[in-house]
């Protein structure tokens, strides 16, 4: 709540030409940003740049912008908006394809060979590999409700979707994380019992 | 507020919980819906660790982003004067004859940028070590001598050069993808690691690949570029400008044995098999020589499509009579489907990276 108030506190006085407050805001969110950013595109100089696109625009247009009730969201939108723009290839559309598939399954059978090497990482590891699972899209309302804490109607209108839609999203990406990491339970569990 | 909590998805699915454990909001609520429901105390547990723990593994793979630098660069481009807007004196420039001179001058400043860009199709070596110099200094390996040297990287992947051809790669890799740069021939042998796919580009050819090897001829002087698959799977694509994000969705995917050539005039890819494939290292048992005696020619055929993982497509139909007594020893697939053919009167044809049998059957 405090850092929402704040936010909207920085937003007037950055409207009114204030650049302390500009600055506050970018210092505020350039983390965040950032790692939403890094959730579309791995890229992190197309991150970098579309950042620095966001924040020009927005000092150049301080005037004719309007009041927000949530600025990280308003940043948030802005970053996906001026991504997509940056990025000619759409990687929000070929999300899913055939390539990620196979890709998907070459890991999944290389993973079995290096069950060993799995018994050795560390939880946040094996969630991060559990993670690496999901497609975009999935990896995409992940990350907006469990790291950026976006509710569910916030992260539908960030991806464009409805809510039902991002129910679904999630549906599938608890489904998959729980059977990536109980797999990985039993094989542990499976290798103590030898 | 919704009350009725059955699975775990409900409370993940729930605005209020996830505020909950990640900002602390509604804790009286919580805490009383804690006393009120002992036996969901489990299942709120395991949902409100799944949440911690993907908070922190997504909070341990953010980005290195140089925060400082993108402000200044933000702050220098706000420095700047609009000039245009500053300076309300008419000026030589504005009146009519000069504005049609200076449209004049614009037009042909314009279409001279889009033709420079219309002929701009190739990527060479040089723009691409620039573009990913940014991000990390890179170590070149030159090879101008007769015989052919071995690069090991960091990974435990091994290049071998050929004969005036350059490799270059970063001293460490980064932390989700493996680049490097070739300009020439190269064989490479690439470790396995499926979280960090392997790219290697090579003019306007960009492969991807998490674990195989293959081998790729990419001079600068030359009209192709060519993309051989020994083991593994590879995804290939053309790029006529460097672009470092993964636009894999245009590309072609390669099984062993198959090649991509990219046509530098044409800036078409396809896909073929190469000269001489070999069979498929898994299949080396299979590689002894295998004596046929009067058995069905589908037989030998789907034995020759596993030897080199290459598909042989043929209509079993009219193949259903013919019998053929041969043995499979050390030729070329080539070889062998000569023979084979003459056997039975049948013809064969490539397309695309598939053999097709034609054949009007045996009596």
């Amino acid at each position: 709540m405090t850092t929402k108030d704040s936010d909207i506190e920085l937003w007037q006085a950055f409207k009114l030409g204030n650049e302390d407050a500009f600055e506050q805001l970018y210092k505020q969110h350039f983390k965040l940003l950032g790692s939403y950013g890094y959730r579309i595109t791995p890229d992190s100089l197309l991150v970098e740049d579309a950042i620095q696109d966001v924040f020009i625009d927005l000092w150049r247009r301080k005037e004719h912008l309007s009041e927000v009730e949530n600025v990280k969201f308003y940043l948030f939108r802005a970053l996906r908006n001026q991504l997509s723009r940056n990025i000619r290839n759409d990687v929000f559309d070929g999300a899913e394809d055939i390539n990620d598939f196979l890709d998907y399954l070459a890991t999944l059978s290389t993973e079995q060979q290096s069950i060993e090497h799995e018994s050795q990482q560390t939880r946040t590891q094996t969630i991060q590999k559990a993670l690496g699972h999901l497609s975009n899209r999935q990896r995409e309302a992940i990350h907006l409700r469990f790291y950026q804490g976006l509710s569910l109607d916030e992260t539908a209108q960030m991806m464009e979707i409805s809510k039902q839609v991002v129910k679904n999203l999630l549906f599938k990406s608890y489904a998959i994380l729980r059977l990536t990491l109980k797999t990985t339970i039993s094989i542990l569990l499976f290798l103590f019992i030898q | 507020m919704k009350y009725n909590y059955n699975q775990i998805r409900d409370f993940l699915n729930d605005d209020s919980f996830v505020q909950w454990v990640l900002t602390n909001e509604h804790e009286s609520f919580w805490k009383h819906f804690l006393e009120e429901n002992p036996t969901k105390n489990a299942m709120i547990e395991e949902a409100r660790q799944l949440v911690l723990e993907i908070n922190e593994a997504e909070d341990q793979q953010s980005p290195k982003l140089n925060e400082g630098l993108v402000w200044s660069k933000i702050h220098s481009t706000l420095q700047e004067p609009k000039n245009e807007e500053q300076t309300p004196v008419r000026k030589l420039w504005q009146q009519p004859v000069w504005r049609w001179a200076a449209s004049i001058v614009v037009l042909i400043g314009i279409g001279w940028v889009v033709w420079q860009n219309q002929s701009k199709e190739t990527v060479t070596y040089q723009e691409l070590i620039a573009t990913i110099e940014d991000k990390n200094t890179l170590i070149e390996k030159t090879n101008e001598s007769d015989t052919p040297l071995n690069v090991a990287l960091e990974d435990g992947s091994v290049v071998t050069l050929d004969k005036n051809s350059k490799l270059s790669y970063p001293a460490h890799f980064d932390k989700n993808k493996r680049t490097v740069i070739l300009s020439g021939e190269a064989f490479f042998e690439i470790a396995k690691d499926p979280s960090k796919p392997f790219y290697v580009y090579a003019n306007e050819v960009v492969t991807k690949v998490l674990g195989t090897s293959f081998r790729i001829r990419a001079f600068e002087k030359d009209k192709q570029v060519v993309v051989k698959v020994r083991t593994g799977r590879v995804s290939v694509y053309n790029q006529r400008r460097i672009n470092l994000t993964d636009p894999e969705t245009n590309g072609i995917v390669l099984l062993p044995n198959q090649q991509a050539v990219y046509s530098r005039g044409t800036e078409n890819l396809t896909r073929r098999l190469v000269e001489t494939p070999m069979p498929v290292a898994e299949h080396t048992s299979m590689a002894l020589p295998t004596r046929f005696d009067e058995v069905a020619v589908s037989e030998v055929l789907k034995a020759i499509e596993k030897r080199y993982g290459v598909k042989v497509l043929f209509n079993e139909e009219v193949l259903a009579n013919c019998f053929i007594t041969t043995t499979l020893g050390e030729e070329s697939l080539y070889e062998k489907l000569d023979l084979i053919c003459k056997i039975i009167g049948a013809t064969y044809k490539e397309v695309d990276a598939q053999i097709v049998l034609e054949s009007k059957g045996c009596q």
